[in-house]
């Protein structure tokens, strides 16, 4: 019996941890996305009064996101060296935000104080979009996909029997 | 280095004594030139040559990615000082930039397209400016003084050395570094010596940093450098606050410094006591004049 209730958990456990593992796939994009809009915001606020360097500010900024992370050290990168454009890894990102991310490094410093802060609102609201759709997928098919695992688990464990 | 292409900077590094350098310079689709002990060269693999068909030549949009290293990739923190046909990087580099203008109406508000770039290097040279001090300070106060020189002959060195002198003797003083060449201030620290009791105000013009400094810093000296005809109403109100000030010019010579208006009513008024003139280079010898041998 006791061996029955350990293959039952196990498949439980294996079909919840999947479920966890799709909602952690919905979790990193958002938190790339969010990352992205925290940059922007800081970016915004040091253009509006400092005018600091966006490698500096970018270095200096607190990422959560190890993509995003990885993004940044490559655009700080590209600005200490002697390349004419950053070279961005995709990692996990989608086909349309690397696209937006490319555009975003791409376009950073290369106008002047206000044009800047003009283009830094128009990706915010992008990213701010992409960031709200993220966050719904997130959550609800991130909770969904939880709950199936589990059922999913139990079905298998039970039928296993 | 960092700001030149790397074929550049290796001769450059290999071959030459980065002390005797005073200027790189890069035109699109041009040799590129340095300046070495106050000559100009071509730039090419084996160092400098004075045969044309040698040199590097530059790239269609050269200028722009120097440009571009020199902010760090970032332009908006170079749109003014780029109006005003430069941009200072740190360590007191300063970048003469050419390009075409965005205008609004009558108003310049970009600069694109860059053509080509003067990089001036700094140096410090201790002691270079002790027999100007020695003249220039006397009876504790240190007498208004008007450097003057052709660009690129030593003026910014001389002001410099002298500054550490006069702060290293304990007067306050105040320097107007219009220019981030003088201090080369970075995150709020000179990277140059200009001495202990020195003040830098980095990045604004000189008629605020008189107007702000006189009231707020109490120096006993003000230095700043390139003064133009609009800044000697500034001067004038600095000496009658019992303010010393020591600046310099773009001019050859007295005689050319007389021949603009400004300058010549000052002179007349006695407001400079003191005249160092710095031949060109080479040589670059200084000559101290009295106010009343002028």
């Amino acid at each position: 019996m006791s061996v029955k209730i350990l293959i039952v958990f196990i498949c439980t456990a294996v079909g919840t941890a999947a479920g966890y593992f799709v909602m952690c796939v919905y979790k990193r994009n958002f938190d790339y996305l969010d990352g992205v809009c925290k940059l922007l915001n800081e970016l915004k606020r040091n253009i509006s009064y400092r005018r600091d360097a966006a490698a500096s500010v970018l270095g200096a900024a607190a990422i959560d996101s190890a993509q995003l992370k990885k993004n940044v050290a490559e655009y700080i990168a590209y600005t200490g060296g002697k390349a004419d454009k950053p070279t961005l890894s995709r990692g996990f990102l989608s086909a349309e935000t690397y696209a937006r991310v490319c555009e975003l490094f791409y376009s950073l410093g290369k106008s002047d104080g206000n044009s800047q802060l003009d283009e830094l609102e128009m990706f915010l609201k992008t990213f701010g979009d992409m960031r709200a759709a993220a966050e719904t997928k997130c959550k609800k098919q991130g909770a969904v996909a939880v709950k199936l695992g589990f059922l999913l688990g139990l079905g298998v464990g039970i039928l296993t029997l | 280095m960092r700001l030149i292409p790397d074929k550049y900077a290796a001769p450059i590094r290999a071959r030459l004594c980065y002390d005797r350098i005073s200027e790189v310079r890069v035109i699109n689709r041009a040799p590129v030139r340095v300046c070495y002990d106050g000559a100009y060269y071509y730039l090419c693999k084996t160092g400098i040559t004075r045969d044309k068909s040698a040199a590097f030549i530059a790239g269609e949009r050269e200028a722009e990615g120097i440009v571009m290293r020199a902010c760090e990739h970032s332009l908006y923190t170079v749109t003014e000082t780029l109006k005003r046909g430069y941009i200072s990087v740190s360590g007191g580099l300063r970048l003469g930039v050419c390009g075409s203008g965005v205008t609004n109406g009558q108003a310049l508000t970009a600069v694109k397209d860059f053509s080509s770039v003067n990089i001036r290097l700094p140096h410090q040279i201790f002691g270079c400016a002790a027999g100007l001090c020695a003249k220039a300070v006397a009876d504790g106060t240190v007498k208004n003084t008007l450097i003057i020189s052709p660009p690129g002959a030593g003026k910014t060195t001389l002001l410099r050395d002298f500054c550490r002198l006069v702060s290293d003797r304990g007067y306050c003083v105040l320097l107007c570094d219009e220019k981030y060449e003088i201090a080369a201030s970075a995150y709020g620290a000179p990277t140059l010596d200009v001495g202990c009791c020195t003040d830098v105000i980095s990045g604004i013009d000189k008629t605020r940093v008189f107007e702000t400094g006189i009231a707020h810093m109490r120096p006993d000296v003000i230095i700043t450098d390139e003064l133009f005809g609009t800044d000697i109403e500034s001067v004038r109100r600095a000496a009658t606050c019992g303010i010393s000030v020591v600046a310099t010019v773009h001019a050859k010579n007295t005689d050319d410094v007389m021949l603009k208006p400004e300058f010549r009513a000052a002179a007349e008024s006695g407001l400079f006591m003191l005249y160092a003139v710095i031949s060109p280079a080479p040589r670059r010898a200084v000559t101290v004049f009295e106010e009343a041998s002028i």
